[in-house]
């Protein structure tokens, strides 16, 4: 150790008490005694002049006057050789003290070592093992902890490059390095899997692989390593769980690294081993949570972790769109609180009955913060053994969308079953009216018979002597005739309704026949006059294109409409019949002046015997039939009304559509 | 041409009496029947002249007794009454013959009573 003579010398400038007030010698002496390597200024004759803390330990312990006494002996021997001299010393169990001798620089003293290899060796690597030790139970990332690690080694052995290559599938990866210079970068590099070398035989055998024999480097990392002449090396495994997960990679000068740094570096790749398994059962249990997450987060479900107090633990999954929350504005708030007052206590009782391998599912309705309600199906179970007690896990689901279609399925059925009804009655009805319709008839012929006789006989029928009989005859026949007039107006009635009962069978979904609408139209239209003599209706039909379908209903429809018209003007307005044809469709339309029909009529406009006109006067079978009938020709009877009238329109395809450049000019 | 001979057929005894009787004030000579097999035995008589009849009868329809009498005697008048109009216009499809809806009135009957040329004109 040539080199390290001079600072020795200045060493032992320092280490003489009161040898010099320079500031840097009093720092230097602070620094020797903070050395692990005891150091003591002899006198020539073997006199103890100085010690740094670690020699005056040693030499005040049990082994003291050994020391002692091998150290004069040591100065008679250097004082006869000159040169440097070297003993050891047994301390039994606690190891040995290697003694060095060397003649000062500049004076007679001797400078003695006393290197305590056993203990002090011992004492720094357990120090740096706690400190390791420290660092891997930090709650740092395990892979960040291997490289403090991995830091913390290259400051004791800063002549040494590091590298902890870490075993991935094809692949040595570079998890960490320290003190490798940028002559060796290509060391920093991933290695392929079956890559020849050290390292790979290293992972391969599980054993170290020594290429050369390290030693330790007096001088700073970069130069000791550029200038060496030969370099060694050691590959050791990092061993977890009884396979090579990697291996740490050592690379310093040649000459033979210390028994002590060795053990070090053989403790340290086991540590880092440790390090590695943790690091990946984090990363796998990460990428659990990960995963388990996004599947959380694509349920379509909100869930929630309960406390057995009733709190947001946790939650994730669709927290927004169906609790109108976030995570932040859920957890460690009482679940109740998105419930509705009076659910509360229901789900209290389904928590009671949730387990662990079994839901309980209830629905409720939330309240939103922005006020909106959703249907919600809650399903409870309780946590798994080994999760916290009473914890409840909660799945909220959005039903809303369900439950609507539930409702539409169900207004559907219903629609049908009135549709299935409506058809029953059609049947019933056109029996019915046959039925009644014979008898009505000749009721009606017969009462209008004995009407026309009794009139006649009122006329000429004379008792002759008894003006007074006369008198008594000519009442009678009076009442009698007003009651039979009386009588027509009833059966006038029946025969009413069942006309517009035949209306109902004269629904034939077979009758698809072609015709002019415009004509059907007419037809219908005189039919009411003849019917209506003072009401006044405007003829703004046109000609129109044919349509497909059944004419009589298409004019029941019309006279339909035509009476409403008129019942909606008080019997006297005035209407306009107007037919209008556009591109694939023909309107017909009855427009009245009347006062529009107000809101809580329009809502039961089509509605079966819905009918706002004087008892026995409509049968309100009307525009229920006449839509129905207008559906059936594959049309719609719409209509638009306001204070300035209401106009109904029956709108049909044509059965041709007529080609625009057929449109010969005039 | 004084008075015509009608033939008149319901299945319903009481309409057809009703239709009868009121035919008579009109001063028609009037056939009468229930069944219309037996009508179209009449039908071929030379002295009826119009034959009037419902729609809806066991055996055969009015339109059907019509077109059958025809072809016996295509000069015959025709007329059809009917609680069902539709039904009966349906049947009948090009058949010239007039439907008149049940409950018909006098004034229509007095109508069809009328001799062809004028009904025509």
């Amino acid at each position: 150790m040539p080199e390290g003579i001079d600072i020795l010398a200045d060493a032992r400038v320092a280490a003489v008490p009161g040898a010099s007030a320079d500031p840097i010698a009093g720092a230097l002496a602070r620094l020797m005694d903070e050395l692990a390597l005891g150091v003591v200024l002899l006198e020539s004759d073997g006199a103890r002049r100085a010690a740094n803390t670690a020699a005056q330990q040693l030499v005040d312990g049990p082994a003291g006057p050994e020391l002692e006494r091998r150290l004069a002996a040591m100065c008679t021997r250097a004082t006869e050789s000159g040169g440097v001299v070297e003993a050891t010393v047994s301390l039994g169990v606690g190891g040995e003290v290697r003694l060095l001798l060397v003649r000062a620089a500049a004076g007679p003293e001797f400078v003695g070592f006393l290197e305590h290899g056993g203990l002090t060796r011992l004492r720094t690597e357990i120090a740096l093992l706690r400190r390791l030790l420290a660092v891997a139970t930090d709650a740092l990332h395990p892979r960040e902890a291997a490289e403090r690690v991995l830091a913390s080694l290259a400051a004791v052995l800063p002549g040494c490059a590091l590298v902890l290559y870490e075993r991935e599938h094809d692949r040595l990866a570079c998890a960490a390095h320290a003190n490798v210079p940028r002559s060796m970068a290509s060391l920093r590099e991933d290695r392929p899997a079956g890559s020849v070398g050290s390292v790979q035989h290293a992972l391969n055998t599980r054993a170290p692989v020594v290429a050369n024999p390290l030693v330790r480097s007096p001088f700073p990392p970069d130069r000791a390593l550029a200038g060496a002449d030969t370099l060694g090396s050691i590959a050791l495994p990092v061993r977890c769980r009884g396979t090579a997960a990697g291996v740490l990679l050592v690379v310093g000068p040649s000459g033979g690294l210390g028994a002590g740094e060795l053990r070090l570096l053989h403790g340290l790749a086991d540590a880092v081993g440790v390090l590695l398994q943790r690091a990946r059962q984090d990363e796998a249990l990460e990428h659990e949570r990960q995963s388990t997450r996004a599947l959380v987060d694509n349920l379509p479900d909100a869930v929630l972790e309960l406390t057995a107090d009733g709190l947001v633990a946790s939650a994730g999954g669709r927290l927004v769109p169906i609790l109108g929350r976030a995570a932040e504005d859920l957890v460690g708030r009482p679940f109740a609180d998105l419930l509705q007052p009076d659910d509360r206590t229901r789900f209290r009782e389904l928590s009671v009955r949730a387990r662990p391998r079994s839901c309980a599912s209830g629905e409720f309705e939330l309240a939103l913060p922005d006020g909106r309600k959703v249907d919600c199906e809650i399903g409870v179970h309780a946590g798994e053994s080994g999760a916290p007690a009473g914890l409840l896990r909660a799945l909220v689901r959005d039903v809303t969308l369900r439950k609507a279609a539930e409702a539409a399925l169900q207004r559907a059925a219903r629609a049908a079953a009135r549709s299935e009804r409506l058809a029953v009655v059609g049947r019933l009805a056109a029996g019915i009216a046959h039925e009644i319709n014979n008898p009505a008839t000749f009721v009606k012929l017969n009462v209008q018979a004995v009407q026309d006789e009794i009139a006649r006989a009122g006329a000429t029928l004379r008792c002759g002597a008894d003006a007074d009989a006369d008198a008594r005859l000519g009442d009678f026949l009076k009442s009698a005739g007003e009651a039979l007039a009386d009588a027509l107006t009833g059966i006038d009635h029946i025969i009413a309704i069942v006309r517009s009962m035949r209306g109902v069978a004269r629904q034939r979904p077979d009758e698809r026949v072609e015709f002019d609408p415009a004509a059907a139209a007419r037809d219908a239209l005189a039919l009411f006059r003849g019917s209506h003599r003072n009401a006044c209706v405007d003829d703004e039909l046109g000609s129109l294109p044919r349509v497909r379908g059944a004419p009589g209903a298409l004019g029941q429809v019309l006279l339909n409409l035509l009476e409403n018209g008129l019942d909606a003007t008080g019997g006297t307005g005035r209407l306009h019949l107007r037919g209008e044809a556009g591109p694939g469709r023909v309107r017909l339309c009855v427009r009245d002046h009347g006062p529009g029909i107000p809101p809580h009529v329009a809502q039961h406009l089509f509605e079966p015997f819905f009918t706002t006109k004087d008892p026995g006067k409509g049968t309100g079978l009307g525009l229920a039939i006449s839509r129905d009938i207008v559906r059936e020709m594959g049309g719609t009877l719409s209509y638009e009304t306001g204070p300035d009238g209401t106009v109904f329109a029956v709108e049909l395809a044509p059965a041709d559509e007529p080609v625009p450049i057929e449109n010969a000019p005039a | 041409m004084g008075n015509p001979t009608v033939l008149a057929v319901d299945d319903n005894p009481a309409l057809l009496h009703c239709l009868v009787r009121m035919l008579e004030n009109l001063g028609a000579r009037v056939l009468s029947t229930t069944d219309p097999r037996e009508a179209l035995q009449l039908s071929a008589l030379e002295s009826v002249e119009l034959l009037v009849a419902d729609f809806h009868m066991p055996h055969m329809t009015g339109a059907e007794l019509v077109r059958r009498a025809r072809r016996l005697r295509p000069d015959l008048r025709a007329a059809i009454l009917t609680g069902c109009p539709d039904d009966a216009r349906r049947a009948l499809g090009a058949e010239p013959v007039p439907v008149l809806e049940k409950p018909w009135t006098g004034a229509a009957l007095d109508a069809l009573l009328a001799p062809p040329d004028r009904a025509a004109a």
